[in-house]
């Protein structure tokens, strides 16, 4: 694998240009090619498999990162007339298709003989980089010359109607085996809509219980309350939305960044500031989106997500940086 | 001409469909386009016995029941080689494994018993406590790519390989070719996976028991007697093991009105309010919904004296044992972390009464159940190992 490939990717941040259109053409409205690229950060700081992050969430916990994708879908932007101009994604870049891209912001693998072992605990001489690694999503927008672009809007996860379907026959990225394997979600029938997870330096234990420990802190946010089985599907049957779709809209201004200079930082440790990445009080290990798990309450909130009797509130994990 | 026709009756199906849901707007009415006696399948089953539904995408064929036969005994499908779906599912145990919990490959041990495959094509719910799962093909999944826990452990890091293993054995590429006749190459990439996993599912559903005592109406005298305690509103076992598949989580191609039924038999009671004990909650895990604490879909009963240890988290040793929470209307707990009177459950299913019942009486239930016991289906070698010696001289 080439290293340098995803440097060029790093460099060639957010590209826009124009495509398809001539002088002549009596449309307002043309189609530009537009990539935005998504960074692992915390705080200021990009995170790296393999690399100790520092001083994460309440107790100041060490940590290194085991896994970091998300899934985006019904990207927009938003232009000052309050319109929304939907983006396309290219259905042919690889982790994407026209509905779902999956981000894999993981950038090394542990390559030994034929197998591969993405983001490692430790850098060895086997380290590489990771063939599946995406950080960009591509597409085109159709943007009149007269809008002003004042955000942009995704969605984290995968869209209700791809959600629930059968895994092993899907397109890319959604099929598993494949680019999805790792994001089935085993619990809820569905996918994983982000696997955050960390391995604390040592490890999480439960101030309750002596003998419970884990290595790992996930965030697997995902759909609860799901009853639709593939079965249903397969029969035709319109499924019941899931009681917690948990599927939260992002919208970042500009904030007077132009739209050739930007990215979206995703910042881990804003994500955590509040949570004890040392311990687990119940439910899963971390967070995975479990009604009762006391690790959602404060994740879910700076996801912009409502949680039991609190209501949804401005998310603070994303923004837009200066690229 | 015969297009033709299937067209007709295609409409006619939908109609009727469109119809039925019509009248029943919170039915689950399904109208299957076969009838429900036709099948390109020898499913082996007494006339009396509805067809199983099968998804539409993977219809049943004995050489994809053969190909999954041999998938489902290969240990080369888990990331260190040491666990295949037979590590936890027995032929003579009727597909379960004797154990409380099993361990998966790499140490983690399941919070749930490993349960029978036993006439699973007729189960409307698959698992202990997940109503969305009704498709085998997707249940699958769960074993060989769950993550929490782990058990086949097959993941991003070792999927290709795996693949490769499979695709360099001479043997599968004669399998896979039987299995999938209209495909150029099916060991090709991601479209093997596919393939592997219908097959797998195909296998688990052909897995069919209706050959025991009861069915040859064989019984004895004392499992007469219990059959007719088993049947009476004394002890009520009838209503969720309802049926010829004793479960009322059953379905089949003649089905028009299916009532998914998971019940609280209080097993647990830990705060006075009907709480079982994390992670086993029951349908509650998946619902999120209070009055779902502790409901576990009733396990099918045929086969059932072999597959002890009993209940969701195999905390119930014998039949007897399961049979004495019932008579006592639920299961006091009196000491340890789990001490609770389920007795005294808010939640508990209405059908869970206790009720008086004599040593003889208990000793009757169980030969009723164990007249449920199919040697056939146990020692089948349709269903065993096809990966020994003696086996493969049967193919």
């Amino acid at each position: 694998m080439n290293r340098l490939i995803p440097a060029a990717v790093v460099a060639s941040g957010l590209i826009l240009s124009a495509c398809g259109s001539s002088s002549s053409s009596t449309s307002a409205a043309s189609p530009v090619s537009l990539s935005i690229q998504f960074k692992a950060m915390a705080g200021s700081e990009p995170i790296s498999c393999g690399e100790t992050i520092a001083g994460l969430g309440l107790a100041g916990t060490d940590a290194k990162l085991a896994d970091f994708r998300m899934f985006v879908h019904d990207i927009k932007l938003i232009a000052d007339q309050n319109l929304a101009l939907p983006f396309m994604l290219d259905e042919n870049q690889s982790g994407q298709n026209a509905d779902v891209a999956l981000l894999d912001l993981r950038d090394k693998a542990e390559v030994v003989g034929d197998s591969i072992e993405v983001c490692a605990e430790a850098d060895t001489e086997n380290s590489s980089d990771n063939p599946n690694f995406k950080d960009t999503v591509t597409g085109s927008v159709s943007i009149d010359p007269a809008y002003t672009i004042s955000h942009i809007q995704f969605t984290l996860g995968v869209p209700f109607s791809l959600n629930h379907a059968d895994q092993s026959s899907a397109d890319e990225p959604l099929r598993n085996p494949g680019l999805a394997t790792g994001m089935h979600w085993n619990w809820q029938n569905g996918y994983k809509f982000t696997a955050f997870d960390v391995r604390p330096v040592g490890g999480v234990t439960r101030p309750a219980d002596g003998a419970w420990s884990s290595q790992k802190w996930n965030l697997h946010l995902g759909s609860t309350g799901c009853s639709v089985g593939v079965s249903d599907l397969n029969n035709g049957v319109e499924p019941e939305p899931c009681t917690a779709p948990n599927r939260t809209v992002v919208t970042l201004p500009l904030g007077g960044v132009a739209l050739e200079k930007i990215a979206i930082n995703v910042d881990y440790a804003a994500l955590i500031a509040m949570s004890n990445l040392a311990e687990d009080n119940g439910g899963a290990p971390g967070c995975m989106s479990g009604g009762t798990d006391p690790e959602c309450e404060d994740i879910f909130g700076r996801l912009g997500l409502p949680w039991g009797s609190n209501a949804a509130v401005e998310q603070s994990v994303f923004s837009i940086v200066e690229f | 001409m015969r297009s033709k026709l299937r067209h007709t009756l295609l409409l006619v199906v939908l109609l009727n469909s469109v119809l039925l849901s019509g009248c029943l707007p919170e039915s689950r009415t399904r109208i299957d386009d076969q009838g429900a006696r036709v099948s390109a399948f020898e499913w082996n089953i007494p006339d009396s016995i509805p067809l199983p539904r099968v998804p539409e995408d993977n219809p049943m064929t004995e050489q994809k029941f053969q190909l999954g036969r041999h998938l489902f005994y290969d240990t080369r499908l888990s990331t260190n080689g040491t666990v295949s779906c037979a590590t936890c599912h027995h032929q003579e145990k009727a597909f379960s494994d004797g154990l409380v919990r099993p361990t998966g490959a790499t140490g983690d041990v399941h919070p749930r018993n490993s349960q029978s495959l036993v006439n699973i094509a007729w189960y409307q719910s698959l698992t202990w406590g997940n109503p969305a799962l009704g498709a085998i093909e997707q249940q699958i999944m769960l074993p060989l790519f769950g993550d929490n826990p782990v058990e086949h452990g097959i993941d991003e890091g070792n999927f290709e390989q795996i693949l490769r293993s499979i695709q360099q054995d001479q043997r599968y590429a004669e399998l896979f070719r039987e299995a999938y006749p209209e495909q150029e190459d099916p060991l090709l990439g991601d479209q093997a996976w596919d393939n592997a996993l219908k097959a797998i599912a195909s296998f688990v559903r052909g897995l069919v028991s209706f050959n025991s005592a009861f069915d040859r109406a064989e019984l004895s005298e004392a499992a007469k007697r219990g059959e007719r305690l088993f049947n009476g509103e004394r002890l009520e076992c009838f209503h969720c093991h309802a049926g010829y598949n004793f479960t009322d989580a059953t379905i089949d191609r003649e089905t028009t009105f299916a009532q998914l039924d998971f019940h609280n038999t209080g097993l647990y009671n830990i705060d006075g309010l009907g709480a079982y004990p994390e992670p086993n909650t029951g349908r509650y895990e998946v619902s999120g919904l209070p009055e779902h604490m502790g409901q576990f879909r009733a396990p099918s009963l045929r086969n059932v004296a072999l597959t002890a240890p009993y209940n969701h988290d195999g905390s119930v040793a014998t039949l007897e044992e399961v049979i004495r929470n019932y008579a006592n209307g639920g299961r006091l707990i009196s000491s340890g972390e789990h001490s609770g009177d389920g007795r005294i459950s808010p939640l508990k299913d209405g059908f869970i009464v206790s009720f008086q019942i004599s040593e003889d009486e208990i000793n009757d239930l169980v030969a009723f159940l164990e007249s449920l016991t199919d040697k056939e289906f146990i020692s089948n070698p349709r269903f065993s190992n096809p990966w020994t010696e003696s086996a493969q001289e049967i193919f």
